[in-house]
C-alpha cells in the first residue's frame, strides 16, 4: 500500500457527484478542438497522443514503464529488468492493473562455504563439473545465469459506499522456480473518509525444481562424476499473508500509516545450491581449514511478524516520507528498516527526492558461518549471508522531470553497502585474519516513464 | 481592443487582468513576471469569456439561445458545442429529480427578490408554470424542439463552463499557472510555479481553501431574497412548484475536479435544501455552507 499525499486523483463522492463530475470534466475536455481556438493556440500545445489515446474512450489509462539495472561490484550478480506497468480507470472507481516485469540475471552468487587460505574445489548443482575457488577469493558458483518473468494483475472496485475490493493474481517463474498466487483485500473509509481500514489475505505456492535435483539436508557434497546426495527433483511451499493496516489523514498535508503483518509459510525453504563448510577443530596447524561442505537445511516452516508505520507530509519546502518496519520471525531473524526521503522541487518541472535506508538485522538461531568436524550437527544450519548478522546502508537520489499532461520521467540512483562481521569470535585457526564476510556493494539504476 | 469595463494591476510575479463579462467582474490572474506573456494568454481568455457570453446569453438576439427559445415548437439543430451543454443539463435534471431544470428561468418573469416581502402572485406562478418543465422538451442528439413558449436559459451552468474553457485554454498555451475567477466561480491550471496552492478565500467567512487543482464554485447570493410571513424566500426556485425554497442557505461553495462539477454540484445541494447538508456530505469531497 502506498501513501500519495500531493494530489488525491479519485474524489471520494458518492455516485451522483461521481456522475456531475465526470459530465463535467467530459464537458470542457473534449471541445478544445474548437477551430477558432485551435489556430491561436496551436502553436504553444503539446497534445497528449499515442497508442492509448484511442482507448481513452472507455478507460483512462496510466502506467509505468521501467527498466531497473543492478550491479554488484567485483562482477558478483548483475541483472537488468525491463517492466510495465499498467492501470486502466473505468468510471472513475474501477481499476484494472497489470504488470508485466522481466529479468535477466547473470554472474556468480556466494555458495555459503567461507573464504579460506587454501583453495577450495566445489562441485556444481548439476553434480557433472567442479569448480574452484582461489586462496582468500569468495566462494562463488559463477555460472550462475537466470531470467525471470512475472506477472500480476489486479482488479479493485468500490462495493459500497465506502467500502472498496480488490483481487489479484499473480505468478512468476525462473529456470528452477514457479510461484503463483492470489491475493485480496477490503479496505474501509470511515463517514468522514479519513480513516482508512484495510485487511489484506494473500496465498503463494511455491515450486522448485533445483538443477541437479534437491540435496539430501546436511548431506556432504560428493566430488563431481560420483554418485550425488540428491533426493528427489521438485519440492515445494506455500505462504499466507495477512495485513491489517490503518490509514489516517491527519490533515490535508499529513497521513499516516500503520500495518500489522502476519506470514506463515511451510514446504521447503532450503536454498539447494547453498553449502556449510565443515572446518578442521583439531588442533594444529590445519585448525580451521576446510574440511568438507554439507548442503544446508532450514526449518519446514516459518511465522513472520511485522509492523509498518508511516507518514508522509507535505509542507511548502517539499514532502517528507518516513517509514520503519520492525519484522520478527520464530527463526529467530529481527530486522529494523527505516527509510525517508525528501521530495523538493528545484523548478517548475524539475524534482529531486534524496533518500536514505537503513537496515539491519540479527541472525537466524541455526546460522553459523562453518561447523567444526568434532561438533554434533544440528538439525538446522545455514551458512547463507542474508540469514546473518548484518547492516545495509541504501543512501539514493532520485530526479524527476514533469512533462506535460501528468507525465513525468525519473531516474533512481542507489547505492546499496552491505556489511556484516568480518572477524567473528568464532572464527579459528586458519579463518583467523580473513575476510568471513565480504562486504557487498551494488549499484542500482531505476529509469521510469510514468503516463 | 477597447472595453471600458477592463482593469489592470501588475503586482510583478502576477499579472492581474479584470473585466466586466458573464454578468458579473471576471478577473484573470497570471502568474509571470513577462509582460508579453500575460497579454497574449489574458487575449486569448477574454475572447473565450466574450465569445461564450455572445453565444450563450438569454439577452442576445441572435444567437443560439435565443434561435432555441424563438423556434415555438419547431425542431432545432445544435452545434457540437451546444449540444454537449444542454445534454450535461439533461444529466443533471436527472439527477436532481427534476430540481436543476434550465426551462425555469421564465419564472423570474413573476419573481423579483428585492429584499422585500413584494412576493409573486399566486395566479401569475400557476400561469407561467406551464411553460415550465423539462420533461416536456424533446432532446436529441443534435437537436432540440420545445414546446412553444418555452425558454431555456443556460445562465446556471455557462458562467462555470467559461471559468473551465479559460483554464483549459490555459493549460494549451503553456504552464504558466493561471487562476480564472468569473464572478466568484474559479478554477486554476494548476498549483503555482512554486508548486503551492492557490489561497482561495471563502465569502463572508474566515475559511480559506488552499486550491491546488480543479474548480471552485458559489451558489446562492446573500443580497437576493424575500422576506415572507418572517421566512427568507430564497432566489433559487423550485421549478416543481414556481415558489422560492424556504430558508435555504444563504450560499453553498463546492470544491470540485473543475469549475462546472463544483458548480453543479453547489446548485444542486442549494435545491435539495433543507436536505443539502447531507447531500454535501454524501456527494463532495469538499464545501461549505453559509446559512
Amino acid at each position: 500500500m502506498q501513501l500519495k499525499v500531493d494530489q488525491p486523483k479519485v474524489l471520494k463522492v458518492g455516485k451522483i457527484g461521481r456522475l456531475i463530475t465526470h459530465a463535467a470534466m467530459a464537458l470542457t475536455c473534449t471541445l478544445t478542438s474548437l477551430p477558432h481556438v485551435k489556430a491561436e493556440a496551436s502553436s504553444q500545445t503539446e497534445k497528449k497522443s499515442g497508442y492509448f489515446s484511442g482507448l481513452r474512450n472507455w478507460a483512462d489509462w496510466s502506467g509505468e514503464i521501467g527498466l531497473l539495472g543492478y550491479s554488484e561490484t567485483e562482477g558478483r550478480v548483475q541483472a537488468i529488468e525491463p517492466g510495465i506497468n499498467l492501470n486502466a480507470l473505468f468510471d472513475g472507481d474501477r481499476n484494472w492493473n497489470i504488470k508485466l516485469v522481466y529479468d535477466a540475471l547473470t554472474g556468480s552468487s556466494p555458495n555459503g562455504a567461507l573464504i579460506s587460505d587454501q583453495p577450495q574445489t566445489f562441485t556444481s548443482p548439476s553434480g557433472k563439473a567442479n569448480y574452484t575457488t582461489q586462496p582468500g577469493d569468495i566462494p562463488l558458483y559463477d555460472q550462475f545465469r537466470d531470467s525471470r518473468v512475472a506477472l500480476s494483475t489486479s482488479w479493485s472496485q468500490p462495493l459500497t459506499r465506502l467500502l472498496k475490493g480488490n483481487i489479484g493474481l499473480n505468478a512468476s517463474k525462473e529456470y528452477d522456480y514457479l510461484s503463483m498466487g492470489l491475493n485480496t483485500s477490503l479496505s474501509k473509509e470511515s463517514e468522514d473518509k479519513n480513516t482508512t481500514y484495510s485487511l489484506g489475505l494473500s496465498y503463494t505456492n511455491d515450486s522448485i525444481n533445483p538443477v541437479g535435483g534437491t540435496p539430501i539436508p546436511l548431506a556432504t557434497m560428493v566430488a563431481a562424476g560420483l554418485p550425488q546426495p540428491k533426493e528427489g527433483t521438485s519440492e515445494s511451499k506455500s505462504t499466507i499473508d495477512l495485513l491489517l493496516g490503518v490509514t489516517q489523514v491527519i490533515n490535508r498535508s499529513w497521513i499516516v500509516q500503520a500495518n500489522l503483518s502476519l506470514g506463515l509459510s511451510s514446504g521447503y525453504m532450503n536454498d539447494p545450491y547453498k553449502f556449510v563448510t565443515i572446518h578442521n577443530d583439531t588442533l594444529g596447524p590445519s585448525l580451521g581449514d576446510p574440511a568438507s561442505y554439507i548442503y544446508e537445511n532450514r526449518p519446514d516452516s516459518r511465522t513472520k511478524q511485522s509492523i509498518y508505520l508511516a507518514s508522509k507530509s507535505y509542507s511548502k519546502y517539499g514532502i517528507l516520507t518516513l517509514s520503519y518496519r520492525f519484522l520478527s520471525d520464530d527463526w529467530g531473524l529481527t530486522s529494523h528498516t527505516l527509510e525517508s526521503n525528501f521530495n523538493f522541487a528545484l523548478n517548475r518541472s524539475w524534482r529531486l527526492q534524496p533518500g536514505l535506508r537503513v537496515y539491519t538485522q540479527s541472525a537466524v538461531d541455526f546460522f553459523r558461518y562453518s561447523i567444526g568436524s568434532g561438533e554434533a550437527l544440528p538439525s538446522e544450519l545455514t551458512a547463507d549471508t542474508r540469514l546473518g548478522d548484518m547492516m545495509a546502508i541504501t543512501p539514493g537520489l532520485k530526479i524527476i522531470k514533469k512533462l506535460e499532461n501528468e507525465r513525468e520521467i525519473s531516474l533512481l540512483l542507489q547505492y546499496y553497502m552491505q556489511t556484516g562481521e568480518k572477524n567473528p569470535a568464532t572464527a579459528v585457526g586458519s579463518q583467523i585474519g580473513q575476510d568471513l564476510f565480504p562486504d557487498l556493494n551494488a549499484f542500482i539504476v531505476h529509469f521510469i516513464y510514468s503516463f | 481592443m477597447f472595453d471600458p469595463s477592463y482593469k489592470f494591476n501588475d503586482f510583478k510575479s502576477y499579472k492581474v487582468h479584470a473585466f466586466k463579462c458573464l454578468g458579473g467582474l471576471c478577473e484573470i490572474l497570471i502568474e509571470t513576471s513577462d509582460i508579453t506573456k500575460s497579454n497574449s494568454i489574458f487575449k486569448l481568455l477574454y475572447d473565450e469569456a466574450k465569445r461564450i457570453e455572445k453565444k450563450f446569453s438569454r439577452y442576445e438576439k441572435n444567437n443560439i439561445v435565443a434561435k432555441i427559445n424563438t423556434a415555438a415548437g419547431r425542431k432545432t439543430h445544435l452545434d457540437k458545442e451546444t449540444a454537449k451543454l444542454i445534454h450535461f443539463a439533461d444529466q443533471l435534471y436527472a439527477v436532481s429529480d427534476g430540481l436543476f431544470d434550465i426551462t425555469s428561468g421564465v419564472l423570474r418573469r413573476v419573481w423579483t427578490f428585492d429584499q422585500s416581502s413584494n412576493v409573486a402572485n399566486l395566479s401569475d406562478v400557476e400561469k407561467i408554470l406551464k411553460f415550465v418543465g423539462w420533461q416536456k422538451v424533446t432532446l436529441e442528439k443534435k437537436a432540440i424542439t420545445m414546446p412553444a413558449h418555452f425558454e431555456i436559459d443556460l445562465g446556471g451552468i455557462g458562467k462555470e463552463y467559461a471559468v473551465d474553457r479559460c483554464v483549459s485554454l490555459a493549460v494549451q498555451f503553456g504552464t504558466t499557472p493561471v487562476l480564472v475567477n468569473f464572478g466568484g466561480d474559479i478554477a486554476v491550471t494548476g498549483p503555482k510555479s512554486n508548486h503551492q496552492p492557490w489561497l482561495v478565500s471563502i465569502e463572508d467567512s474566515t475559511e480559506r481553501y488552499h486550491l491546488f487543482s480543479g474548480g471552485i464554485a458559489t451558489s446562492g447570493d446573500k443580497n437576493k431574497y424575500l422576506i415572507h410571513n418572517d421566512k427568507k424566500l430564497s432566489h433559487i426556485l423550485n421549478p416543481k412548484t414556481g415558489w422560492p425554497l424556504i430558508d435555504a442557505p444563504a450560499s453553498i461553495t463546492v470544491v470540485g475536479e473543475n469549475c462546472t462539477a463544483a458548480g453543479a454540484l453547489s446548485t444542486l445541494a442549494m435545491l435539495k435544501s433543507p436536505y443539502h447538508a447531507q447531500f454535501l456530505k454524501d456527494e463532495a469531497e469538499v464545501y461549505f455552507i453559509r446559512s
